[in-house]
């Protein structure tokens, strides 16, 4: 077997390992199995940006945070958010917001443009921290556990 | 507004931007004549202040601290040098970025378990513990003032090395032409180790100086990390000239920025950076030329 087919057929036995960790387990080791894949897919990002474009961010984390935020923004605040609909805006503003970061610093090479990134990330830290708009240093809070649920009409998101 | 609170805080603003001069210096130094980016340089500041701490503490007196802060940093940064950045020579960012962030994580870690993560408070040397009068209701400490002294004395002495000794020329063309400062003699060698040295050493020196001040807690290096960051892009990399004026700027932005506009203070001084690196990227000081 080539070593690619061995690489992919790793990944599909995790994902089936992954989708089954709720019918084994329950309680804290899902929330550790959540916080594993969570924390996986910013390392995968990060790596994604480092290795194979060769480009060294400083200020990655801050689109993480800035989804968040956008997330408990668009949540509804007296009932649970449907997944379906408020993550694609999360991510999709996040998305939006690094294409203009991104635009910006690529223009700058090397060390200059680690600067740039470690700027884009306190710029964004002190945008959510000091201005009001986040909560300042109490954060913001999703009220509900939000819920994977088809959307109806009155799911639409408020 | 009262002149007496624009005065005092004008002193905040100075005393603030000496303490940061001191930090950037070093990184400046470092990014400019070796080309290495050194984010383990505020984590050698907060060494300076558990340092500070712990004399305080076993030989309860502050002013043994201040030699053995250039003794420790001067031996921390020629290691540092030998052992580490010697390998990384002619190496990508990317190495200096993982190990000065390695260096970060064995320094907090290593805070944690000698010192706890308990902050702690660092009494004002008995000497300096009054406050000079300005008027009748405003008044400035008198160990600030000692803060500032030790800024200025190092300001003019490094602008004296750098402006009329021989090893001050070859740190300005290093940073200037490395190939060719090399080229023309410079001993590459024996001046990175110097460079890493004074470096340091200045770090745990303003580590130091900043503690009866800031107090010592864990991460207290991160803030001025990130400050000394945006006060050399401000001034150039690798001006030491520049890192005063930028220091001074950021100095005033902390005094005053936080008294009159809380909400947007840092978010500029971010914007600000930002716009420098694109219009500016040799700083706002130098001319294209140089």
């Amino acid at each position: 077997m080539s070593q690619d087919r061995v690489d992919a057929s790793l990944l599909i036995l995790l994902a089936v390992a992954a989708l089954l960790v709720p019918f084994v387990w329950s309680g804290y080791e899902i929330k550790l199995a959540t916080t594993i894949t969570i924390q996986a897919g910013l390392a995968i990002a990060l790596g994604f940006v480092v290795g194979p474009a060769g480009l060294i961010s400083l200020g990655h984390a801050a689109f993480y945070g800035v989804a968040a935020y956008l997330f408990a923004m668009v949540a509804a605040e007296s009932e649970p958010a449907n997944v379906f609909t408020t993550a694609p805006i999360a991510i999709l503003g996040a998305a939006a917001l690094a294409a203009v970061v991104g635009a910006v610093s690529i223009r700058s090479r090397g060390l200059y443009f680690i600067l740039m990134t470690l700027a884009f990330g306190q710029l964004g830290y002190h945008f959510f921290h000091d201005t009001g708009i986040g909560g300042s240093a109490d954060g913001t809070y999703i009220n509900f556990r939000p819920e994977l649920r088809l959307p109806r009409p009155r799911d639409q998101p408020r | 507004m009262s002149p007496f609170f624009f005065f005092v805080q004008l002193l905040n603003a100075v005393q603030y931007g000496l303490i940061l001069y001191l930090v950037a210096s070093g990184l400046t130094l470092l990014l400019g004549i070796m080309g290495v980016i050194n984010l383990a340089h505020g984590a050698f500041y907060m060494v300076g202040a558990y340092m500070a701490f712990a004399v305080v503490q076993h030989l309860a007196s502050f002013w043994l601290a201040l030699p053995l802060a250039i003794v420790l940093g001067l031996a921390l940064g020629a290691l540092l040098e030998r052992f580490l950045l010697s390998r990384l020579e002619g190496a990508d960012h990317l190495s200096q970025v993982l190990l000065s962030f390695g260096l970060i994580l064995i320094i907090n870690e290593g805070q944690r378990i000698i010192f706890g993560n308990d902050p702690h408070g660092i009494d004002v040397p008995p000497a300096l513990n009054f406050s000079i009068p300005l008027s009748d209701t405003f008044a400035y400490p008198a160990y600030r003032l000692f803060v500032c002294a030790i800024g200025i004395a190092f300001a003019v002495g490094v602008s004296l090395v750098m402006a009329r000794t021989r090893i001050g020329m070859m740190l300005r063309a290093s940073a200037e032409n490395r190939p060719m400062a090399r080229a023309l003699g410079v001993n590459a060698k024996r001046m990175y180790l110097g460079v890493t040295a004074a470096g340091i050493a200045c770090a745990v020196l303003a580590g130091v100086i900043a503690a009866p001040i800031a107090s010592v807690y864990p991460g207290m290096g991160d803030q001025v990390l990130i400050q000394s960051f945006v006060v050399i892009v401000l001034g150039g990399i690798g001006s030491l000239p520049g890192a005063l004026v930028g220091a001074m700027l950021l100095g005033l932005v902390d005094a005053f920025g936080k008294q009159f506009f809380p909400n947007f203070a840092a978010f500029l001084v971010y914007a600000a950076m930002i716009a420098v690196l694109i219009a500016r990227p040799q700083g706002l000081f130098r001319g294209t030329g140089t």
